[in-house]
């Protein structure tokens, strides 16, 4: 998408700026001397007017404002008033009326940001509010008219995924109107829930309670539903996804198959079945269950003789429909939609490697999945749950929980969520089989945190379900009667235990599906350190992705239990709703942008970008505008310094530190603060809401993210006479941008630390901390110690600024 | 180049000299490690037991003395124990530069070691360098009566930062005994501990401990067991039930089946032979 930022006005139209400088009341001019800063910045250069008055955001504050624009030709304006947080929309609305571009607007906070926090000093903080009007007005005279691109959208959704998550989503968007298109990797859709026996706490059946809604999925007429298909490509942005999907062939005409069967009673060849994890045998044309949806027959590529040894073609000489087509192939799909929610699900982690339980090499050793499949009455033994090296039934039984989870040894730290519930779950339908069998379930902590799972436990140790706390050591076989001996300590009673079983369980923890990484990639979705796909923020945005339009929900986004995996899935569909209900989006104009004379092609900034943002194109590096949030990370790393950020342009912020260090004389000590807006200026701003006083030697610049600072501009602040610079940012999470935004700023701090050395200048002078928006005292402090360390330090000699090269 | 350590000197002089020979026997010369000294065992798992590290990287300070004159910068353990200790120091001083300055400084009467030694296990020489294949060749006995089941023990497996395979599923000497043309007997105590120190607060530890590795071998059908360690070698042999199954050294084991008898202590030699005999 090409967004043309630069428009409208004339570039070269010479600043006329006016600046107002409000009272609001007496809580600014109780302290600050408004008179005298207004007659400052009349005094400056390109400032045709300077006012003040008692409230700048009441209607007749607002009415001046327009008339001046009007009757002065007024290109520019700063108002120096409360934080922007409160009024710069009301500001911006303004000038859009008065026929300006609303980027045409600089805030200068001297309430929140200097009055209420130097109540203790009127005089600095009078000078304090000189200086931020000067550099506003440094900064206004190079801002850009900006355009806030507007895209419109429609009512089309991708769901990638025929789980739980995947139907849920898409039935709630299908409802409200939506037109929906489900991708289904495998066969049928319904998945790992249809393969489930009972469900916990509620007991009932998984697939009775699964079908009615994958019949739903495929009956609606605002659905679209692609089995056996995978998504192969996505390009575009929110409001238009270009979408390129694979249907894989299954070489039945699926209009004429009514699904009698006939053909796999004839087909002969037998090969495991992936529904009942390899307990029974399916033939190589099948369908995955009997109530899967669509019902209808496929042909397995990798076994079919015909397709592999081009002998047989049985099926197609019995099918009474004609159905079979062996020339059937891959088809592709195009189509593009305007939000995508992702329901990719989980895989169950590989018993096999640990090899101390001996999954895969001792046949009484089964995992919990299997144990699904085996007490089910339509399942491979009928709901007889036997030893699979005799098939005598099992009497003694033990589950043994977190094999996969809360697991250092094998890198997976994370409890999967699920595991104590389901173990619980079977270890009753096994009990309630036969009251008889001893069932044990060895654990670490029984988790049951949900709605019911407390009480479900209960009933669970009054049907004689025995628990013993401890993490089992090893399994051994017995080589002769092949039963299998349990090793492990009862940490409630310090006692070591060696018990045989007939059948052990292993409670097998969820894992990311497989493609993950895949779809990730496709998508420019984010991974998180354990695998599963990573949420916009962990708790105000749990279902949204950092990429506008793509939601994610169910197990894609971590382990959790159906009822979890549907509300997520809802979830998703409202956020979708609230996207899809606007019609038309607004695209946020604050963009790093690319100077294509400077860049040489070298590569650098794609890896940096967090979100996959840039890309080449004739050999320079081009910013995918619908994907870049703004946050700046590529500008420091750029070795020509060929990238900028809309707004906030480098030239922009040194221009508004000089001035903010014009009125310093060589004695006295003077900190710059870059404050990053999302955190650091919130909790700034709640200092002076708390009227907590800090340093009056401070002088603020707010941007985006510290990210898009670079060592340059933390040298010029040297140079232009700073003694100190603090810079504030998120901590892990707070931040709207990426995780990764804090490495950046560490490199940037790091790099600019080494170049003061350089330059001899004592580099505790440069001082970065992690702020969150509550923590206004720390961020007080800070800045205070840094000013009593440069006051310590002395002003930085006039000499050593000087060798300084920017 | 080969670091014997104190048993190889003293309790399990055997094992040296059938390591030696069937060595010879596949062309891989075994030179002692001159002016070795005690590798340090036991290795101290304390995050600050510098003290505790500077036997070991003594020792390594000759191996990369001897190794310059011989360009080789293999340094290969017999004993399981000194396998442990010299590998893990070596890692550490490898993966702390600051560790290793200190005690480089500490011992200012030596070369400072540069840490570019490596630390091998003679099970790997033969698995690696010398490969299965051919110590298939020169086998010469006729071997299937024996079922031997390999003891790992704790040494040569954990932790598993230097573990010579998987630590929970070892195959390295089940494989060199199929390769030896015996019947390798995989139990599921392989990689017990064998009780270790407790031999000498409390022999009833052990003897229940390797109460437990025999029968538990005699049960999975095994009539010797192989092991890599001394320490492992005398706490099995010397707690043994009456009739117990005997411990032998996976280099006897070879030493057997390459028809050296001549290195063989007589009291091995009527293991095997009493083995042959029952069947």
């Amino acid at each position: 998408m090409q967004l043309n930022i630069h428009s409208g006005e004339n570039m070269d139209e010479k600043p006329r700026i006016g600046v107002y400088v409000c009272h609001c009341g007496g809580n600014i001019s109780n302290i600050i001397d408004v008179e005298r800063v207004r007659e400052f910045a009349a005094k400056q250069k390109d400032v045709v007017i300077a006012r003040d008055n008692e409230h700048v955001c009441s209607d007749a504050g607002q009415k001046m404002i327009q008339e001046d624009i009007k009757k002065y030709g007024l290109n520019r304006i700063v108002i120096a008033a409360c934080s922007p947080k409160f009024h710069e929309p009301t500001f911006m609305n303004l000038l859009a009326e008065s026929g300006l571009n609303p980027y045409m607007l600089e805030m200068v906070n001297i309430r929140e940001q200097d009055s209420w926090v130097h109540s203790d000093d009127p005089q600095e903080a009078t000078l304090k509010a000189m200086d931020q009007v000067a550099a506003a007005i440094a900064k206004v005279r190079l801002n850009k008219p900006l355009e806030e691109k507007e895209v419109k959208i429609g009512n089309r959704v991708l769901v990638i995924g025929g789980g739980i998550a995947g139907i849920q989503a898409a039935l709630d968007l299908a409802d409200s109107g939506c037109k929906v298109i489900m991708v289904e990797k495998k066969p049928t859709i319904g998945g790992r829930m249809a393969q489930l026996s009972y469900t916990f706490p509620t007991d009932d059946c998984s697939l009775c309670i699964i079908s009615p809604k994958m019949a739903a999925v495929a009956n609606h007429p605002n659905i679209t539903l692609l089995t056996y298909s995978e998504v192969e490509e996505v390009e575009g942005h929110v409001g238009n996804f270009k979408v390129r999907i694979k249907v894989k062939p299954r070489y039945i005409d699926m209009d004429k198959c009514v699904a009698c069967g006939l053909c796999a009673e004839k087909c002969p060849v037998k090969v495991p079945d992936e529904f009942n994890y390899g307990l029974r045998m399916r033939k190589a044309i099948y369908i995955p269950h009997e109530m899967a949806v669509p019902l209808k027959y496929l042909i397995d590529e990798e076994h079919c003789l015909y397709l592999n040894k081009g002998i047989c073609r049985v099926c197609e000489r019995i099918c009474p429909q004609k159905a079979i087509n062996f020339e059937d192939k891959v088809k592709i799909i195009e189509t593009t939609v305007d939000a995508i929610i992702v329901a990719t699900g989980y895989d169950t982690f590989n018993a096999e490697t640990i090899k101390q339980y001996g999954y895969g090499r001792y046949a009484n050793v089964i995992i919990a999945p299997q144990l699904e499949r085996l007490v089910m009455p339509t399942g491979p033994t009928n709901g007889r749950v036997i030893r699979l090296s005799d098939g005598r039934i099992a009497k003694r039984i033990a589950f043994i929980q977190c094999v996969g989870s809360r697991d250092e040894q094998i890198g997976r730290p994370g409890c999967s969520r699920v595991c104590c519930m389901y173990a619980i779950k079977q270890a009753m339908i096994l009990k309630r089989q036969d009251i008889t069998r001893d069932v044990y379930i060895f654990y670490i902590d029984i988790r049951a945190y949900g709605k019911g799972f407390e009480e479900y436990y209960m009933r669970a140790q009054e049907l004689g379900v025995k628990f013993v706390r401890g993490k089992v050591g090893e399994i051994i076989e017995d080589p002769v009667t092949k039963n299998v001996i349990v090793k492990a300590e009862d940490t409630l009673t310090g006692k070591w235990l060696e018990m045989e079983f007939d059948l052990v369980v292993l409670s097998v923890g969820l894992i990311p599906s497989k493609d993950t990484e895949k779809i990730a990639k496709m998508l420019k979705l984010n991974i998180g350190p354990d695998g599963f796909l990573l949420e916009a923020h962990p708790k105000y945005r749990p279902v949204d992705t950092l990429r506008e339009g793509i939601f994610i929900c169910g197990c894609a986004q971590g382990p959790k239990d159906i009822a979890d995996t549907v509300a997520q899935a809802s979830a998703a569909a409202g956020r979708t709703l609230r996207l899809l209900s606007q019609g038309r989006i607004k695209i946020e104009p604050i963009k790093v942008f690319v100077n294509e004379d400077l860049c040489n092609g070298c590569e650098i900034c794609l890896e940096k970008c967090p979100l996959g943002a840039i890309g080449m194109e004739n050999g320079k590096a081009r910013i995918n505008e619908a994907i870049c949030n703004g946050c700046g990370s590529c500008i420091s790393y750029c070795p020509r310094n060929a990238i900028d950020l809309r707004h906030y342009e480098e030239e922009q912020i040194i221009e508004e530190v000089k001035e903010l260090l014009k009125s310093k004389s060589e004695d006295e000590i003077r900190i710059i603060a870059f404050f990053d807006d999302s955190c650091t200026y919130r909790a700034a701003d709640l200092a002076g809401n708390s009227r907590i006083n800090y340093t009056s030697k401070v002088r603020i610049v707010r941007i985006p993210s510290s990210s898009r600072l670079t060592p340059r501009i933390i040298l010029s602040a040297f140079k232009f006479g700073a003694d100190g610079v603090f810079i504030g940012d998120c901590l892990p999470g707070g931040s709207p941008y990426h995780p990764k935004v804090l490495d950046v700023i560490n490199d940037i701090v790091r790099k600019s630390r080494r170049e003061l050395r350089r330059y001899r200048i004592d580099a505790r002078r440069l001082k970065f901390d992690m702020i969150a928006v509550d923590t206004a005292e720390r961020l007080a402090k800070d800045l205070d110690d840094l000013a009593s360390t440069a006051e310590r330090l002395g002003p930085v000699s006039k000499s050593k600024r000087d060798k300084i090269k920017i | 180049m080969y670091f014997p350590g104190c048993a190889l000197k003293s309790t399990a002089e055997d094992y040296e000299k059938t390591a030696i020979a069937v060595a010879e026997k596949l062309g891989v010369e075994l030179l002692e490690l001159e002016r070795w000294n005690c590798c340090g065992v036991v290795f101290n798992v304390a995050a600050d037991a510098v003290m505790h590290h500077i036997a070991a990287v003594r020792d390594l300070i000759r191996a990369q003395e001897m190794g310059r004159k011989l360009n080789d910068n293999r340094l290969v353990t017999i004993c399981s124990m000194c396998y442990s200790t010299l590998k893990r120091v070596n890692q550490i001083v490898k993966d702390d530069p600051e560790k290793l300055r200190n005690i480089n400084e500490f011992m200012d009467e030596e070369e400072d070691y540069e840490g570019n030694i490596e630390v091998i296990h003679l099970l790997q020489v033969f698995k690696d360098l010398v490969g299965y294949d051919k110590i298939k060749e020169k086998v010469s006995r006729r071997m299937e009566k024996i079922k031997a089941a390999p003891f790992y023990g704790c040494a040569l497996l954990r932790p598993k930062e230097v573990s010579i395979d998987d630590p929970e599923d070892p195959k390295i000497m089940e494989e060199l005994i199929e390769a030896l043309g015996a019947e390798a007997v995989k139990f599921p105590y392989e990689i017990k501990c064998c009780s270790s120190y407790n031999v000498i607060y409390d022999r009833k530890i052990t003897e229940e401990t390797a109460a437990e590795i025999q029968r538990a071998a005699e049960r999975w059908g095994a009539n010797i067991i192989v092991t890599t360690c001394p320490l492992c070698h005398y706490n099995l042999n010397t707690s043994k039930r009456k009739n117990g199954i005997p411990t032998i050294y996976f280099t006897e084991l070879m030493a057997y089946a390459f028809g050296l008898e001549e290195t063989l202590s007589p009291e091995t030699l009527k293991i095997f032979n009493k083995i042959l005999e029952e069947i």
